[in-house]
């Protein structure tokens, strides 16, 4: 697979989430514990030499190992680091194709691409947002919507359900 | 636009039982104050009795058919009102139940369903005289064939094979809940003394096996006998006079005994074809066979059977004449040799612990030894059967294509499935690597197949090229230190 990168700025925001999971739990053992006491040290170095793995070695990993590619047959998203998931979406049976944001994607400009089949799922996670909307038009052009227009009677009888 | 029968009022009276909660409070209440002050209450009873009433008289006025040209019109509901139309040409399956107490007056349930829709529900259920469900059965399938003129081939299953997937598929947990609500529905009717009666007997027939075992053990294991026998034979009556025919593109099921079961597929809108297997039935080439299509086998305690057993020749016969569409092949892919380790580990690794353990603990309770030996014994006869079910499992895993159709063979528990399915239902593919398998160059293959829910079968151990050449997808990177490597020369080929 000549697989293609997601943006650089995917990792800031998973070390975003990293800074902000930390500063929880920090919250949480300042609010809860007494300082300098045997559990309250455990705690705070176990959640700090957690934090600093996941920082430092485990996010950049994740993003160097994370790929993704479109060709005429089929969707593919690859990631992972102890565990590496291969995910192949089959486009003769992609249904629908819908671009989402959480709030802090939108801080970072970006935003995922999930791809539906009847039975299967691909999110194309932290894609910069214009490529996601690339996608989404290439995804749904006409000369790909013979399955698409398929399930609309489906889909009509689903919605009046 | 028609009604259902008025049978149905009664079915509907059961959805509002919860009202009967406010009389109940009332009571709970009213009661303290004797009982001329919960006699002065009873109209408030008799609202609610009337409400129940009501509401399912208007639920049942309110509902409606209307079979339309292109295909079935549904209306339902009170204040959500829902008009719908299912195309007969998108109907997957149709089903008609009749169950034993609605044959007399000539009614059945229909239940049909396409592929849309959620997969636990039907698309719409009615309760209707035979003659209109037989129309709407006809209707469907007009929709899915052109004309009928085609032949007609019809298998029947003899009561040894029926009585053999009953064998298989009965499970006690099914078989004791049946008889808990039927014991407290007895209990209701009959009175408490039937249901102490009942269990009074179990425990004296407890005592009375237990030779020098405690009666408590003797009591739970008749339980689990009971329970099991109970669903041996629901299942048994209800694949009774087992019949698949198949027309042109048409497939009928039908089975029961005291309630009987018609259901009538479209071919086209089936998934899978798969086969089933235990370890008996593995060492005697017995198959069962299932398929996978939208409405077939979502009923309470349904299973989705296309034959209930047959030996290998008949087997590859009904499916070369029902389902010519699908077949299955010989493994291309299988596990490497070394991998059969990942298969026997967790059994040979908790048999160890458990002899171990038996014999520690007999050391340090000599006293005991002999009923820790016991018991150590009788642990390890399940591990031992896991064991032989694991190496089982190694050589039966495996996947290979043949005319369009993949045949997928893996195992679940102890049971051995290989699943027929056409290329164009495969929706989708992920291949799993852990570190382990990224060195030996193996994969676990899941394949997501074509489903109104989820329907995924996952092959473990596969050798990664060969299952991504088969599977028609790019390899992945190699997993092996993968992204250390990137970590030192990603950045730079990025820039």
């Amino acid at each position: 697979m000549k697989g293609r990168r997601i943006p650089f700025r995917a990792l800031w925001l998973w070390e975003l989430y990293a800074v902000l999971v930390y500063a929880a739990l920090l919250f949480l053992i300042y609010t809860f514990l007494v300082p300098f006491t045997w559990l309250w040290i455990l705690l705070v170095s176990l959640f700090g030499g957690g934090y600093l793995l996941a920082a430092l070695v485990y996010f950049p990993l994740l993003y160097l190992g994370t790929q993704y590619s479109i060709s005429e047959e089929a969707i593919e998203f690859e990631s992972g680091v102890l565990y590496r998931r291969k995910t192949v979406l089959f486009r003769k049976n992609l249904i629908v194709v819908c671009v989402y944001q959480t709030p802090l994607d939108f801080l970072f400009r970006l935003s995922s691409l999930r791809c539906s089949g009847p039975g299967g799922v691909v999110t194309l996670g932290y894609l910069a947002k214009k490529e996601a909307l690339r996608l989404k038009g290439e995804l749904t052009a006409k000369k790909r919507l013979r399955p698409v227009a398929e399930m609309a009677v489906r889909n009509e009888t689903n919605a009046s359900h | 636009m028609k009604r259902m029968h008025p049978i149905n009022i009664l079915e509907n009276i059961s959805g509002y039982f919860w009202l009967l909660l406010f009389p109940l409070i009332r009571g709970f209440f009213s009661f303290r104050g004797g009982i001329w002050a919960w006699l002065g209450g009873v109209w408030f009873d008799l609202l609610i009795l009337a409400a129940i009433f009501g509401l399912a008289f208007l639920r049942w006025r309110l509902a409606g058919y209307e079979l339309t040209q292109n295909g079935v019109r549904v209306v339902n509901g009170i204040l959500l009102r829902r008009d719908f139309l299912v195309p007969y040409q998108q109907f997957a399956n149709v089903s008609l139940v009749a169950p034993f107490y609605y044959r007399p007056l000539g009614v059945v349930h229909l239940s049909a369903d396409s592929d849309a829709g959620n997969d636990w529900k039907y698309d719409f259920t009615l309760t209707l005289p035979l003659k209109p469900a037989q129309e709407i059965l006809h209707r469907a399938k007009r929709g899915c064939c052109s004309g009928l003129s085609g032949q007609r081939r019809t298998y029947r299953s003899s009561g040894l094979y029926i009585a053999m997937l009953a064998f298989i598929s009965s499970k006690t947990v099914t078989g004791v809940v049946f008889t808990a609500a039927f014991l407290v529905q007895a209990g209701k009717i009959l009175g408490h003394e039937f249901e102490t009666t009942f269990l009074q007997g179990l425990t004296d027939l407890a005592n009375k096996l237990a030779f020098g075992i405690p009666p408590a053990a003797v009591f739970l294991a008749l339980v689990v006998v009971l329970g099991w026998m109970i669903s041996f034979i629901i299942n048994l009556a209800r694949n009774y006079r087992f019949t698949v025919s198949r027309q042109e593109s048409s497939l009928q099921i039908q089975s029961g005994l005291f309630t009987r079961y018609r259901h009538q597929m479209n071919v086209e809108k089936v998934n899978l074809v798969e086969s089933r297997q235990s370890i008996i039935t593995k060492a005697f080439r017995i198959h069962s066979l299932f398929l996978h299509c939208a409405g077939y086998g979502k009923a309470k305690n349904e299973l989705s059977v296309l034959f209930p057993a047959a030996n290998e020749k008949r087997a590859r016969e009904i499916m070369q004449n029902i389902m010519p569409e699908w077949h299955f092949t010989r493994r291309a892919v299988f596990p490497k040799g070394q991998s059969i380790f990942r298969f026997i580990l967790a059994p040979v690794g908790i048999g160890v612990a458990l002899g171990v353990a038996a014999l520690v603990l007999a050391g340090v309770f000599p006293r005991l030894s002999d009923l820790i030996l016991f018991l150590g014994g009788m642990f390890e006869l399940p591990v031992l059967w896991w064991l032989a079910a694991r190496i089982i499992a190694f050589y039966h895993t495996g996947i290979s294509k043949s005319g369009g159709v993949y045949t997928l063979r893996f195992s679940r528990g102890f049971g051995f499935h290989s699943v027929a399915v056409r290329e164009e239902k495969v929706v989708q593919v992920k291949l799993r690597q852990s570190i382990w398998q990224g060195m030996s160059g193996s994969c676990n293959l899941i394949v997501y197949t074509w489903s109104e829910g989820k329907k995924r079968h996952v092959i473990p151990a596969l050798p990664v090229e060969q299952a991504c050449e088969l599977m028609g997808i790019s390899k992945p990177e190699k997993a092996t230190l993968s992204g250390w490597k990137r970590l030192a020369y990603g950045l730079k080929e990025e820039t």
